[in-house]
């Protein structure tokens, strides 16, 4: 009953958050994810396809339209996958900027919300185009065709982790116009 | 108020296409090694950071807390400690004794030896380990200030692991042996045969540059041939087994998986800076430089 009521606290606290404090917890939670990521082989002992946090990021801020601060957050974040994955600076960016605006161009172009189905698939089509994206980037970039079940694996793991994420990554509801923002 | 709206939405799309532009445009000039190179320092210092925050790279705790101490918390640490100082010592033991294994082999079947195993190294601690789209790598806790060299060995209890790529003050990069863009020239142990190898997709390493006739033993010792002079003769890489394509190679590093790997100095091929000829064109003759002369960096 008591968690109850707490978790329902926590809700109620978090409905009254503005998207300023709700993209700081984003970005945090999505470094932490990233973090987290780095030591799971040597700290766990196991080669577990990790979550690409950062187009979990880029799904949930674009739910609610463009704006310039999800951006700038895109970006930072894109930088710290960049130095990690030893990838070229820019390319994680490049990604998540990508699946960004094309969630946010797939909310202003169709009506997702009131359909539960499309709704729900939405994410998964912006997820997959993220992906692909990043098995383009990744294969430009090494000079040869990176492996896809890896990606596969990581895509669903995304998927499963976006689930998670998608309440703590919401901006909150569009305020005027159908376009959104911040 | 709707207009006001087309406005800053439109100031937005604009926004996002400039970021967008600039981040491809940054992709794209990395493309050039020379830009790629200058982008180093910061990608070193980055490591350098990771290795802090990861908290490996920091000092053991000395005093631990009153609550740490009631719990016992401090005398676990303190053997954690003394046991991964022994893990090290004996991981360097161990791939001692495998070099040295390896070596009398090699004396009793040819009567000469073929190379030097390298003695000397560090033992780092694996911090982080990608196995990303981009690059498979890792990233150790030691570096320049450790003594570890631009280009040093990587090597754990299974053989070769890689080289590294990017050396920090406090941290290395090591690029792995099963990246697609890490080549190798290595030698069968009891076939002799020649090839490179290099890390394919399904983690098994494919052989290039093989000679038409000859062919592996299956499950033979691959070693490293030492030619190009960027790896020393005689490092296990994997074991030879064969394929529908022809051969592969199982790296015997990915069968170990410590969470150490040691960074020994990289062979050094001696310029002729290194090993200057001094002419007396007087007399014609070579003048070597005597035994007091210091030699060449080993």
């Amino acid at each position: 009953m008591n968690r109850r009521r707490q978790e329902s606290n926590l809700a109620r606290i978090w409905r009254r958050t503005g998207p300023t404090t709700r993209l700081i917890v984003g970005s945090v939670l999505v470094a932490l994810v990233w973090w987290v990521g780095l030591r799971s082989d040597s700290a766990l002992g196991t080669s577990l396809p990790w979550p690409l946090a950062l187009l979990c990021a880029a799904v949930g801020w674009g739910r609610v339209g463009l704006a310039i601060r999800p951006m700038a957050a895109l970006l930072a974040l894109g930088l710290l996958y960049d130095i990690s994955a030893a990838a070229p600076l820019g390319s994680h960016a490049i990604i998540a900027l990508a699946t960004y605006g094309f969630h946010a161009a797939m909310g202003s172009a169709l009506d997702f919300d009131r359909d539960p189905i499309l709704s729900s698939i939405r994410p998964i089509i912006s997820l997959a185009l993220g992906f692909g994206l990043l098995w383009f980037v990744a294969s430009s970039a090494s000079g040869h065709a990176a492996a896809v079940w890896p990606m596969i694996a990581s895509f669903l793991t995304t998927s499963a982790a976006y689930l998670v994420l998608k309440a703590p990554l919401n901006l909150g509801e569009r305020p005027v116009s159908a376009s959104g923002g911040m | 108020m709707a207009r006001r709206n087309r406005t800053s939405m439109r100031l937005r799309r604009l926004a996002f296409a400039a970021v967008f532009v600039v981040a491809v445009l940054a992709v794209i000039v990395q493309t050039a090694p020379g830009v790629s190179q200058s982008l180093m320092p910061l990608r070193t210092q980055a490591g350098d950071l990771l290795v802090t925050t990861n908290g490996t790279a920091r000092e053991p705790r000395q005093n631990p807390s009153l609550w740490a101490r009631l719990m016992g918390q401090g005398e676990k640490e303190r053997q954690i400690r003394e046991l991964e100082a022994r893990v090290q010592e004996l991981s360097r033991y161990e791939a001692a004794a495998r070099s040295m294994a390896a070596r009398l082999e090699a004396y009793e079947s040819l009567l000469s030896a073929l190379g030097e195993p390298p003695a000397r190294g560090i033992t780092a601690r694996v911090v982080s380990e990608n196995g990303g789209p981009f690059s498979k790598s890792l990233l150790a806790n030691a570096g320049a200030a450790q003594g570890v060299e631009p280009d040093a060995i990587a090597l754990n209890e299974g053989g070769i692991v890689g080289r590294v790529t990017h050396l920090g003050e406090r941290s290395a990069r090591v690029l792995l042996v099963t990246d697609f863009n890490s080549r190798i020239s290595i030698l069968g142990e009891t076939s002799g045969v020649r090839a490179i190898v290099f890390g394919d997709r399904d983690g098994l390493g494919t052989l290039s540059d093989l000679p038409e006739d000859d062919a592996f033993r299956p499950g033979e010792r691959i070693l490293t041939s030492g030619e190009g002079g960027v790896f020393p003769h005689g490092l296990m890489v994997g074991r030879a087994i064969p394929s529908d394509d022809g051969w592969r190679v199982a790296f015997t590093m990915a069968e170990t998986r410590g969470g150490f790997v040691q960074l020994v100095p990289p062979v050094r091929i001696p310029t002729p800076e290194d090993e200057p000829v001094l002419m007396d064109l007087a007399a014609g003759d070579d003048l070597r430089p005597d035994e007091t002369t210091p030699g060449p960096p080993q």
